[in-house]
């Protein structure tokens, strides 16, 4: 693995930073802080739109499929240029499930959809989780029936986040009742706008709107159903890997928070001195943007090892686990650092760091389970990784 | 170590208890129906003699002491109460610690009663916690003095009738304090919002009156500020003890009921270990809390306090969240006003490392 940018990485990563001065202007990234997922402002579709033109929407597909063939590395450098800035996110539509589309998906569904991926008119809103099927996804009772050229869906999902505002509902959803557990779930792909789905909204801590979404008698056609049938298990855990390296991969804002609190350090004043005349402000400081460095080496061995045709599991696993921990530490320390007005709201507009610091010690406990928990993910780390045995005690999974 | 209450002391943390169960459930919390239920606190607070623990009753109050403040504040910070009450008494122990006999028999009556409240105006942008770098001023003006400076994030500012600001006075430079009247010429003030819901605003003083009645005590008030304030400390602490007990049982509840393969979430050996760490750190916390209270010594009783407590409920709220998955997490749940309160709380009167500098000193470094 190479610690530098090659000069081809070191053009492209130019070539996005120039698209940012440009397209990415103040009212954009106001506009990003004030809706927090409760969907895309106009400012945003056009930001998005000039990111279609690009193509960097199709950035890693094959060029078969209209894709750029460009690496995972390429991607990681987009995804962390765009979270430096305060861009609007890198969609996992684009980065998740499209990639999963193509490699499993049929050629009715890649006809159906990637198009229009690509264009940015279709957005996936996630819908696995379910009120009873949290971390035992495999638990997941939301059916699909065959009934001749359609499937009837039926069942909730809760915890969807973008339902409000996405195009398409990307579902996962028990096909066969006979088979075990994992064996009978497929995936399958809802326009939102069918008869049938109702969507409740559920506001959370953040401000982030997510959602419960109740499927009755919802008809698709038969090409909606992605891939094979009762194969969705392995695709989704096939796509967690890769959303966890992503999830895991958002150290582009974390070097944003270090950036700023290091600039606010060099300002403000607190009982006499300027805070980065402090030591306990220093190291921490410096510890932080430690943790940082070692969060996105780890990010970039993991696009280093796509880049190789290996399945990041290990790597991935250990970098989620370890950066979305440092974000909860990044936004602790920080705001500890920064004293009584780190707890301005980023409702007003003298919070420091733009009121990204306390907005990110919100947003910091969702990282840590969603995705798959810490937990589990260190019972991966232990018993996939470092091969020990599985606890003895009946854990069912 | 002696830490039994008195059956009068049980009494008052039951009642109290009962109390909040009924006109502050956790069922209101981030409702419509919280302003309401506030108001309704409020008014039992005030109307039934609770502002007045703490105050001998020939100065108008209703008797007891720091340990039934502390019951108190602990049952506030387990139903994550509206900081009014909080910030009342406090100010109120800034008066009595700092008022002449005179000044006191005239103000503490009224404050105990309820009839009117007070809040404290400390902190400045720049000046959080050491007093000399205090930068509003005190001029005497001959007939009186005249305030002027800025103060930030001043609690419950916007409903007390009066502040208690902290000013250097002209000429001798002495740390002293004046009783304010919310409405007095010259004083602005300006609701801010923060990372919790309780109401906090800036105050700026552009030359705003006070006659000489209105001076707390005399001379410089240094030292008794910093007595006063390690009592606020230990209140703190002791809120946030409170808290950190609250968030364990929504955590034990939580991992006991929900179940995943099958099992309850708490079988899992990783959830246990969350839930036994949060139990761990509230044992070292409760005792510190305890032992600032009932101690008569300075500095470091409270900083230790106030430091366990703060990282013990910061850790205990982002494991809470951890265990309680998706459903801890939506505004329905209770968990996230706990965790507002842990970081709001850790750093006001000093966090983490302003009370280790605090403990380093006591240790003759
Ligand atoms: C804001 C937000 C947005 C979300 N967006 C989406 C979305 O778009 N689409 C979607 O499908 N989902 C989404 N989720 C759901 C998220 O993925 C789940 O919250 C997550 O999978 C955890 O499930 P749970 O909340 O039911 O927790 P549980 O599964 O109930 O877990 C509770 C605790 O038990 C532990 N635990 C459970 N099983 C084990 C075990 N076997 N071993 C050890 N510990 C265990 C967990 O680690 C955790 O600490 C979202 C959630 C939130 C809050």
């Amino acid at each position: 693995m190479k610690f530098e940018l090659s000069d081809q990485q070191q053009e492209w990563q130019a070539e996005v930073r120039d698209f940012l001065r440009h397209h990415l202007t103040d009212a954009v990234r106001a506009e990003v802080i004030a809706w927090h997922g409760h969907g895309h402002g106009p400012r945003t579709r056009d930001f998005y739109k000039a990111v279609a033109d690009r193509n960097w929407t199709a950035l890693t597909w094959p060029a078969s499929c209209g894709g750029m063939e460009r690496g995972a590395i390429d991607q990681f450098i987009l995804a962390e240029e765009f979270e430096y800035a305060g861009a609007p996110r890198v969609e996992m539509t684009w980065t998740s499930l499209a990639p999963l589309l193509i490699r499993y998906g049929t050629d009715a569904n890649r006809a159906l959809w990637l198009e229009d991926i690509r264009s940015g008119d279709i957005l996936f809103a996630l819908g696995y989780s379910e009120s009873e099927a949290g971390t035992d996804l495999a638990s997941l009772r939301t059916t699909a029936r065959r009934d001749g050229d359609e499937w009837v869906i039926d069942g909730e999902k809760t915890w969807n986040t973008g339902a409000h505002f996405a195009t398409h509902e990307w579902l996962a959803v028990r096909t066969n009742a006979e088979a075990r557990r994992h064996r009978g779930i497929s995936l399958i792909v809802v326009p939102i706008g069918a008869p049938g789905v109702q969507t409740y909204p559920i506001l959370t801590w953040s401000g982030v709107r997510t959602s419960r979404v109740v499927f009755t008698n919802v008809r698709v056609p038969a090409d909606n159903l992605v891939g094979e049938v009762d194969r969705g298990w392995a695709y989704i855990t096939g796509a967690l890997d890769f959303e966890r390296a992503t999830i895991g991969g958002h150290v582009g804002s974390l070097r944003r928070l270090v950036d700023g609190l290091v600039q606010y350090a060099g300002e403000q004043k607190r009982d006499g001195r300027l805070l980065r005349d402090d030591p306990a402000v220093r190291s921490g400081l410096a510890e932080l943007a430690l943790d940082v460095e070692l969060a996105g080496l780890m990010g970039l061995e993991v696009a280093d090892a796509i880049d190789r045709g290996q399945i990041p599991t290990l790597p991935g696993t250990v970098q989620k686990v370890f950066t979305t921990e440092l974000r909860t530490k990044v936004a602790d320390v920080g705001m500890r650092l920064l004293g009584q007005t780190a707890l301005l709201s980023e409702a007003e507009p003298d919070a420091p760091l733009g009121g990204f610091l306390e907005w990110t010690y919100r947003w910091a406990p969702v990282q840590r389970f969603g995705g798959g928990t810490n937990e589990v993910m260190r019972d991966i780390i232990a018993q996939r990784g470092l091969g020990l045995p599985r606890a003895a005690r009946g854990q069912g999974r | 170590m002696d830490l039994s209450l008195t059956p009068e002391q049980v009494g008052l943390s039951e009642t109290l208890q009962r109390l909040l169960a009924d006109l502050y459930p956790a069922a209101v919390l981030s409702t419509d129906e919280e302003p309401r239920a506030a108001d309704r606190l409020w008014a039992e607070l005030t109307g039934s003699g609770w502002l007045g623990v703490g105050v001998p009753e020939e100065l108008g109050g209703s008797g007891g002491g720091a340990i039934e403040l502390a019951i108190i504040f602990r049952h506030l910070g387990r139903a994550v109460a509206p900081s009014r009450y909080r910030s009342a008494v406090l100010a109120r122990l800034l008066v009595r610690a700092l008022a002449r006999d005179d000044q006191l028999s005239e103000i503490l009556p009224v404050l105990s009663a309820g009839q009117q409240t007070a809040t404290v105006a400390y902190a400045e942008d720049g000046a959080e916690n050491d007093p000399d770098h205090m930068a509003t001023v005190a001029k005497h003006d001959g007939a009186g003095w005249r305030l002027s400076g800025a103060k930030a994030l001043v609690p419950d500012a916007s409903s007390a009738d009066f502040l208690i600001v902290a000013a250097r006075a002209q000429y001798d430079g002495a740390l002293a304090f004046f009783r304010v009247n919310r409405a007095a010429p010259g004083l602005s003030i300006t609701d801010r919002q923060i990372f919790s819901r309780d109401p906090y605003s800036d105050v700026v003083l552009s030359d705003v009156p006070a006659d000489s009645a209105a001076r707390l005590g005399s001379g410089d008030s240094t030292a008794t500020y910093l007595r006063y304030r390690d009592s606020a400390t230990a209140l703190t602490a002791m809120e946030m003890v409170g808290s950190l007990e609250r968030v364990h049982e929504i955590m034990i509840g939580h991992v006991t009921s929900r179940t995943q393969f099958g099992v309850p979430v708490g079988s899992f050996q990783a959830v246990q270990h969350h839930a036994a760490d949060v139990a761990i750190a509230l044992a070292g916390a409760r005792l510190a809390a305890w032992k600032a209270v009932v101690s008569h010594d300075q500095g470091r009783p409270s900083a230790i306090a106030k430091a366990a407590a703060g990282r013990a409920l910061r850790n205990a709220t982002v494991l809470a969240h951890q265990v309680c998955g998706g459903m801890g997490y939506t505004t329905e749940s209770p968990l996230h006003r706990y965790s507002e309160r842990a970081m709001t709380y850790e750093i006001l009167l000093g966090g983490w490392d302003y009370q280790l500098e605090r403990v380093a000193v006591s240790l003759g470094l």
